[in-house]
């Protein structure tokens, strides 16, 4: 039994309450229900899929890619703390007490005269002039690591 | 289809169709039961042994190590620390096929096979192409190329792309301050690797390497990931890490600089001297040790031909009697015990006749009137004799109070420091002590005392009596850079502030022109010290032989900030304390001084008197500095 019939086998009871008014007139109407179904099912089931799918494969694309990109920068990083390690390094090899006192006698400086100090009862020492220094080039440079002790150094006193 | 069908006994040539879907039916089935079998087998039985295998074939297990603690000196500056290094290691095997396919070279610019990857390499590691050709060149697969380079060097050859050619990841140790330093902080010999897991371990061979390992050492971690064949790392598969424990860092007492300087001057001084060693110990008077230099010392850059002797650290490690400078415990014990003062007056006779021995100075004299400074002063052995008599009627007494005095000044025992070789020096039980014994330990023989030991009496008295236990270690940084300072070393009263500064006092006369040591003034600052010149235990020819040259000294006498002591084992051209060793302390402690930024002496000089009834011949002697201090003739 279809919707327009049962609507007409009640229409008694409600014309009995609304017999002042016109009755309405019916139209047959189409069911919604049949302007969905216009993209069957299987091929929304499987652009689903495809799309699961495709989504899928761009986060696996994606960690992969991220997974390069550690590695890359790891190596970076690697480089980077291969250069730092250098460097400082090579800083604390040039701040060594030794190292300092072979190029400052390269640069032509002495190591100092006593010092004379100034105190109520007056000067205190002797002050004795800086030994004159040798030209830089005549001082050899010292290659070995062997402390080179002062006298040996043509400024010494 | 019964008339097609024919009977079983009847001749047909082709097989029947049911017969043959039997066979094939037989034949499917027996294949899907054996790779079943092989399936169950494979799945049952072996499941985990197999999957094992699979997993230990992708996965790849990495040492991640722990970076050893640095060695820094009071400032910051680094005594010692840890770089990388890579040795480069060549299959020698496949280089013989580098650049070839099938026989013609692949890239026509580069030569091929050793000689061609050598030329590549060669101006890299800076070794000469035919060199290199020869080591590349064999029928192994293992020939070290370099060894220690650089990683940034290692990057260049690794960036050269050259098939068989890989390096190892190795450690160096490396001691910036070289040997200025070397016998102090010690150092690393070759690693020990484990078979298993190929993993190095650091090997300590001396000084705070070795002593400080355990603290020095971190705890290695490791990576266990899972890669493809070229190594890459498997995204979302298994991965764990055990982050590496760095370990903790040592910050010294020790001044790089003062190192440096009392390195470089008691070097120059053996070698001047052709002694057979040398030492110099500076602390302040809290002995906080801020110098231990040792020569000779090594070279930290060349551990070939190493002798045990370059290894020892001198300061702490090498025992030698003290001779003169010991008299100051036995005028120090004597004082305390209110037997005498430092205007007590002495007659001093030429030789004195003790037990089976009669005792000389070390020059001829006649009956010389020496107050107690003035013993000191001139170092006189009979005099030092005659003030150590008092302490007790009794012969064994005096010799027990003046033990006690040794034991609480530190000898006997070693100090707190823990050094590897570290030796507590030699005191004998005064109630054994022989006849003769009694009277030379007064004057330092017979008794062995460290460097340490020696300069420690010094900074007690420099202290006013307080002796602190020697301290080396100022603290520790742990990995995660909490600085924790070490304890201060523990203290204890060994003399009164009274007697420390009579001391003081009359060891001011030592250093000047009336004294043994004219050579240790320094301009502007009150200098009291005391030289040494004992007879040397030899161990090695086991009689006495040669001399320990020594002169131990605090400045300002004043108000004392440091102590230097400078000991010379065995020293050819010139023994004599004073002239030997008082340079070396005037050198030290000039530079010491200046450094500290020590403020000048504002005291008068203590002029003690030394000799009392206008005792001619004696003052002569001193005030024309003709007297030397050889103990224990």
């Amino acid at each position: 039994m279809s919707q327009p019939l049962i609507a007409a086998r009640n229409a008694p009871v409600r014309q009995l309450k609304t017999s002042a008014e016109p009755r309405p007139e019916l139209q047959v109407v189409t069911p919604p229900a049949t302007h969905r179904l216009r993209l069957p099912l299987p091929v929304a089931c499987v652009l689903l899929l495809t799309l699961g799918l495709l989504g899928l494969l761009m986060t696996n694309i994606a960690i992969a890619g991220d997974a390069y990109k550690i590695t890359d920068l790891q190596v970076t990083s690697g480089r980077l703390a291969d250069q730092q390690q250098a460097v400082a390094e090579d800083l604390a090899q040039q701040s060594s007490p030794e190292h300092l006192a072979t190029r400052a006698g390269q640069l032509g400086m002495v190591p100092a005269p006593d010092a004379v100090h100034l105190t109520a009862a007056g000067a205190v020492g002797k002050a004795t002039p800086a030994p004159k220094a040798s030209t830089p080039a005549a001082t050899p440079p010292v290659a070995s690591t062997d402390p080179q002790p002062h006298g040996q150094t043509p400024a010494a006193r | 289809m019964s008339r097609r069908r024919t009977r079983p006994d009847e001749l047909d040539p082709r097989p029947r169709p049911d017969m043959r879907m039997r066979v094939y039916t037989l034949g499917v089935l027996g294949g899907l039961t054996v790779l079943g079998g092989r399936l169950v087998q494979l799945q049952g039985a072996d499941a985990s042994k197999l999957a094992d295998r699979a997993l230990e074939q992708r996965t790849s297990v990495t040492t991640l190590y722990a970076k050893r603690g640095d060695i820094l000196d009071t400032k910051g500056v680094v005594l010692a620390t840890s770089v990388e290094r890579r040795d480069v290691i060549a299959d020698p095997k496949a280089i013989s096929g580098f650049n070839l396919r099938n026989g013609k070279p692949y890239k026509k610019a580069l030569g091929t096979g050793p000689a061609g990857a050598a030329k590549l390499l060669a101006p890299v590691l800076g070794i000469d192409e035919a060199t290199l050709t020869a080591k590349l060149t064999g029928n192994t697969h293992y020939a070290v190329v370099a060894l220690g380079i650089t990683p940034e060097l290692w990057q260049q050859v690794s960036d050269l792309d050259i098939p068989g050619i890989t390096s190892q990841r190795q450690t160096q140790r490396i001691y910036p301050t070289g040997s200025a330093s070397s016998t102090l902080v010690g150092v690393l010999g070759t690693p020990d690797q484990d078979k298993k897991t190929k993993a190095f371990t650091d090997k300590p061979l001396s000084g705070l390497e070795e002593a400080r390992n355990s603290l020095l050492l971190g705890t290695n971690g490791w990576m266990r990931y899972e890669r493809s064949a070229g190594g890459q790392e498997i995204p979302l598969g298994d991965r764990e890490t055990v982050e590496p424990v760095d370990g903790t860092s040592l910050r010294l007492t020790i001044d790089s600089d003062l190192q440096w300087k009392a390195q470089s001057a008691i070097a120059a001084k053996v070698a001047e001297t052709g002694a057979e060693s040398g030492t110099v110990v500076i602390m302040d008077k809290e002995q906080r040790l801020l110098a231990l230099a040792s020569a000779p010392s090594l070279d930290p850059t060349n551990l070939v031909n190493l002798t045990n002797d370059q290894l020892q650290n001198t300061a702490l490690t090498k025992v030698f009697e003290p001779g003169s400078t010991a008299k100051v415990v036995t005028m120090a014990a004597a004082l305390e015990e209110g037997v005498v003062t430092a205007g007590s007056q002495f007659v001093v006779p030429g030789e004195l006749p003790r037990y089976d021995k009669t005792f000389h100075d070390s020059h001829p004299h006649g009956d010389e009137k020496l107050t107690l400074a003035g013993i000191l002063a001139q170092s006189s052995n009979i005099g030092t004799i005659l003030a150590g008599e008092k302490l007790n009627a009794d012969l064994r007494t005096t010799s027990t109070i003046l033990h006690d005095y040794h034991v609480a000044f530190g000898f006997g025992a070693k100090t707190t420091l823990k050094f590897p070789g570290e030796s507590g020096g030699i005191l004998g039980d005064p109630a054994k002590y022989s006849g003769t014994q009694r009277y030379t330990v007064m004057f330092g023989q017979g008794l062995s005392v460290t460097a340490v030991q020696a300069a420690s009496v010094f900074a007690t008295i420099a202290n006013d009596g307080v002796r602190v236990e020697p301290t080396l270690i100022a603290g520790t940084s742990d990995p995660d850079g909490n600085y924790r300072t070490e304890p201060a070393g523990a203290s204890s009263r060994v003399i009164s502030a009274a007697t420390a500064t009579t001391l003081r006092n009359m060891m001011q006369a030592v250093v000047s022109e009336a004294g043994t040591a004219a050579a240790a003034e320094i301009p502007g600052y009150l200098v009291a010290g005391k030289t040494g010149t004992a007879n040397r235990y030899d161990v090695d020819l086991g009689r006495y032989s040669g001399y320990t040259a020594s002169f131990i000294g605090l400045a300002p006498a004043d108000d004392p900030e440091l102590v230097v002591a400078v000991i010379l084992q065995d020293p050819k051209t010139n023994y004599y304390g004073g002239s030997a060793a008082g340079p070396v302390f005037k050198d030290v402690m000039t530079y010491a001084l200046a450094q500290r930024g020590v403020a000048p002496s504002a005291e008068p000089p203590a002029d003690l008197p030394l000799t009392w009834g206008g005792d001619d011949s004696a003052q002569q002697d001193i005030s024309t500095g003709a007297v030397a201090d050889t103990a224990g003739q």
